[in-house]
């Protein structure tokens, strides 16, 4: 068995503690195999060289994490994949990243993305495109497929990303990990630069359930830094509280049977759901209408947003500049050179949106019909636990799909972004593979805050399949 | 969407227009604008909602609204002072 690519944190941490494995080695071996093996994998942009992390009493002390290029991290790099600051470095820590080195953790480095957030492949990107650790002609997901392909390559014992739409679940859900999106506002987002800020959440991805757990807990709580974090407390404990799902009840979408899904996909969400029930949960099945026809409300909505957020980028204050006679023509040009096409795609579009003449027609209409799928789901959870669903409509597909049709790749996220309009959230662990022996997945999706509960439920599932044993996963290949 | 919407898009987003990328462009505007289109329809009580919001705000009784919300919150005079309410602390007073 290959111990630094397949033990859980927790696991590691065990057996350190009863001197069986020394946590140090398997960190060494990890930051030499990570360098050798990154060429061909891509997670990472940049390594950060971090001293050792002492061994105080924390389950993440000792931990090495990979940390999306889009938090900062003092004096490493944040260029967000993009061009436009491919030399610009962080000036301070973010609010993650204090809480996980006061925790014990260092990085690993600093891994690939879409560029600013804006895609689904990790192909548009200023750096080189992430390739899946299951097939390297495959994706690995996007926007965090960098951070995803770490976790699954035992490149990391852990990582953070960023989920916009569906950034973490797609790429936990290509790379066969755990990705967690939380609440809107439960982790601090000082220090992740913005997207649309008003889907914003900084995610975790981990090997298993009990690690992103242990990660969360650590991040999770208000932030005198972050206006818009929650203070609401955090649950501590174990997750293996519970032994079966009696009580649960279970909200399935009879919508699910129409959606354009792959075979594969339908066939594993149909068995995941008998399992779920042959373990105790009741099927609840839900109408859940125009919730999952979303897509068209995200693209307006966080088009529109990230034309503005993405405003700052005029030369003056951060990255590059092309400087040319006025103010105007630098703004033009050091923007056409330093974003990429599908940035300016959306830029383009967030600016129709916004426009005179069509801002009511769209903008407006994308957010009233925003509250209505907050106000559908509060109706659904008053009714069921959670929300069962696919995480995407098919498992990793090759590389380069999308390039001559990038607007059908906003159609990846049908499934995930539901639940990033009603900034709830969504749990997304692997349960099977498919018949090209890749990854599936199950998205569970709660109320509010309810974190903890999607965890401990999905828990149960995830120690009947025991996932992690799967021979084909890449944590099972020698270095 | 057409080459001179285009144009004018370039300039408030604050891009080059490029005559070369333009024809791949606006395909996947147009491929885009039609997803954006496909939003679903709002029910009328949340249209009215919204609307009558809109309205408000387009004719500046938003502004008075806030206003009165403003003076509703502010500290209350009584003889020319501002009296502090109950919840916030005098200060001072010994440490006993």
């Amino acid at each position: 068995m290959n111990l630094m690519r397949n033990l859980a944190m927790h696991e590691a941490r065990k057996l350190h503690a009863d001197g069986a494995v020394d946590i140090y080695s398997l960190n060494e071996e990890m930051a030499t195999v990570a360098r050798k093996e990154n060429p061909a994998i891509q997670a990472y942009t940049h390594f950060l060289n971090e001293e050792p992390p002492a061994e105080i009493d924390h389950p993440l002390a000792m931990f090495y994490g990979a940390i999306k290029a889009n938090i900062a991290v003092s004096g490493g790099p944040l260029h967000c994949g993009s061009r436009m600051l491919r030399h610009y470095r962080s000036p301070f820590d973010s609010t993650v990243v204090t809480r996980l080195r006061s925790a014990g953790c260092r990085f690993m480095g600093v891994s690939a993305m879409d560029e600013f957030g804006m895609g689904s492949t990790c192909e548009y990107t200023h750096f080189g495109q992430v390739v899946n650790p299951w097939d390297n002609a495959c994706t690995a997901g996007g926007s965090s497929g960098g951070s995803a392909a770490a976790v699954a390559a035992g490149h990391a014992w852990f990582a953070l990303g960023s989920d916009t739409g569906g950034s973490v679940r797609l790429p936990a859900h290509f790379c066969g990990v755990v990705g967690l999106k939380p609440t809107w506002g439960r982790i601090s987002r000082h220090g992740l630069v913005a997207f649309a800020s008003s889907l914003d959440t900084i995610g975790i991805l981990g090997r298993d359930l009990q690690d992103v757990h242990q990660v969360f807990q650590t991040l999770a709580g208000g932030d005198p830094l972050d206006g818009t974090s929650l203070l609401q407390s955090v649950d501590g404990g174990s997750l293996d509280q519970l032994e079966n799902l009696r009580g649960l009840k279970l909200g399935v979408p009879e919508e699910i049977k129409d959606m354009d899904l792959d075979d594969d996909v339908r066939q594993r969400y149909k068995e995941d759901i008998q399992r779920l029930v042959s373990l105790g949960a009741e099927m609840v099945p839900l109408e859940l209408g125009s919730i999952l026809d979303a897509v068209s409300i995200y693209t307006v909505l966080s088009c529109a947003e990230a034309a503005s957020n993405l405003h700052r980028y005029d030369g003056s204050l951060f990255g590059s500049r092309v400087s040319e006679n006025s103010y105007g023509e630098t703004l033009a040009a050091t923007r056409s050179e330093g974003f990429g096409s599908e940035v300016k795609r959306r830029l383009l579009l967030g600016a129709h949106v916004l426009s005179s003449g069509f801002h009511e027609q769209y903008y407006l209409r994308a957010a009233r019909a925003r509250q209505e799928i907050v106000s559908k789901f509060r109706t659904v959870f008053s009714g069921v636990n959670l929300v069962a669903m696919p995480t995407a409509p098919g498992s990793a597909f090759a590389l380069g799909s999308f390039q001559d049709d990038p607007a059908a790749m906003h159609l990846m996220d049908v499934l995930t972004v539901p639940a990033s309009l009603a900034g709830i959230p969504a749990l997304t662990f692997p349960t099977g593979l498919d018949r090209r022996r890749l990854p599936l997945s199950l998205q569970l999706i709660g109320p509010g805050c309810s974190e903890k509960s999607l965890m401990q439920w999905a828990r149960v599932l995830e120690k009947d399949l025991d996932f992690r044993s799967s021979k084909e996963a890449p944590w099972q290949r020698l270095p | 969407m057409d080459r001179q919407r285009l144009k004018e898009l370039h300039r408030l987003a604050g891009l080059k227009y490029d005559q070369g990328e333009a024809e791949t462009l606006l395909k996947d505007l147009v491929a885009l604008e039609k997803l954006a289109a496909g939003l679903p329809p709002v029910s009328d009580s949340m249209a009215n909602t919204a609307k009558t919001l809109l309205k408000n705000i387009s004719s500046g009784q938003r502004l008075e609204m806030d206003r009165t919300i403003e003076e509703a919150n502010a500290p209350q005079k009584t003889d020319g002072f501002y009296e502090i309410p109950p919840t916030v602390s005098k200060g001072g007073g010994d440490s006993s």
